[in-house]
């Protein structure tokens, strides 16, 4: 019984991937249009702003990557 | 909490010396255009599971011969001042090689300095603590189960990046439109 159905999670990943993809960039330019530092009429503004968001983002990924990754990211 | 402060105190300094040298430079709108295409050249790189571009970085390991023989607290010093900062050894997520992009982007010496010692107290703090969970008893002893965490930080490294490149672009939008 569970041999055909063995390759439907891929496919419905497969399937999925574009899509969560295509949502994972709409909502960062949703943030990045909601992001209140951002405004292009003050010089410096807008870099210090998106500057800081991408910064902010990546740590949190790295902050929950260190707690996932373990052995392969440590000596 | 020695531990966490001998990796974090070494990479507060490095990446504040960083952020502060890349804010002193005219690069900041150059360094935004580089977050969003680097964001979104490897977010969909990573997101997708595919292997199109190679994660930037090296993949030197501290010699053994620095730590050989040494007492624990010269072992621990020379680990967390070499790994800490998290530029001379191997990072397997993408998401690293975007930091100094996103410190030069900062636009300025105290916006970079203060972002750079931001990313260095997580950098830093962070491994320490992976490193204090491994050498808890039994962490880690199913390499399968390593292999299938690593794939799942990949995945959601991916996507986390494929955020920043919409943030990134709205920006670049906004400043050069």
């Amino acid at each position: 019984m569970t041999a055909p159905l063995a390759g439907r999670p891929g496919l419905a990943r497969r399937a999925l991937t574009p899509a969560a993809m295509t949502a994972a960039v709409a909502a960062g330019a949703g943030l990045g249009l909601a992001w209140p530092g951002a405004d292009p009429g003050r010089p410096g503004s807008g870099l210090v702003a998106s500057g800081a968001g991408t910064a902010a983002a990546a740590l949190v990924v790295l902050l929950a990557g260190t707690n996932g990754f373990a052995k392969a990211y440590s000596p | 909490m020695l531990a966490v402060g001998a990796y974090a105190l070494p990479a507060v300094a490095a990446w504040t010396l960083l952020g502060a040298g890349l804010g002193a430079l005219p690069l900041a709108r150059a360094a935004l255009l580089l977050a969003a295409g680097y964001a979104a050249g490897y977010g969909l790189t990573e997101a997708a599971g595919r292997r199109w571009l190679p994660v930037p970085g090296t993949r030197w390991q501290v010699p053994q011969t620095m730590v050989v023989g040494s007492s624990a607290r010269r072992r621990l010093l020379v680990w967390s001042t070499i790994l800490g900062p998290g530029f001379a050894t191997r990072n397997p997520y993408a998401a690293f090689g975007l930091l100094p992009a996103a410190v030069a982007a900062a636009g300025g010496v105290r916006a970079g300095a203060v972002l750079g010692a931001a990313i260095g107290l997580a950098h830093g703090s962070g491994r320490a603590l992976a490193l204090l969970r491994d050498a808890r008893p039994g962490a880690g002893a199913d390499p399968m189960r390593l292999v299938l965490v690593s794939m799942y930080w990949r995945t959601f490294d991916g996507y986390a990046l494929l955020v920043i490149a919409g943030t990134a672009a709205v920006a670049c939008a906004r400043q050069f439109w």
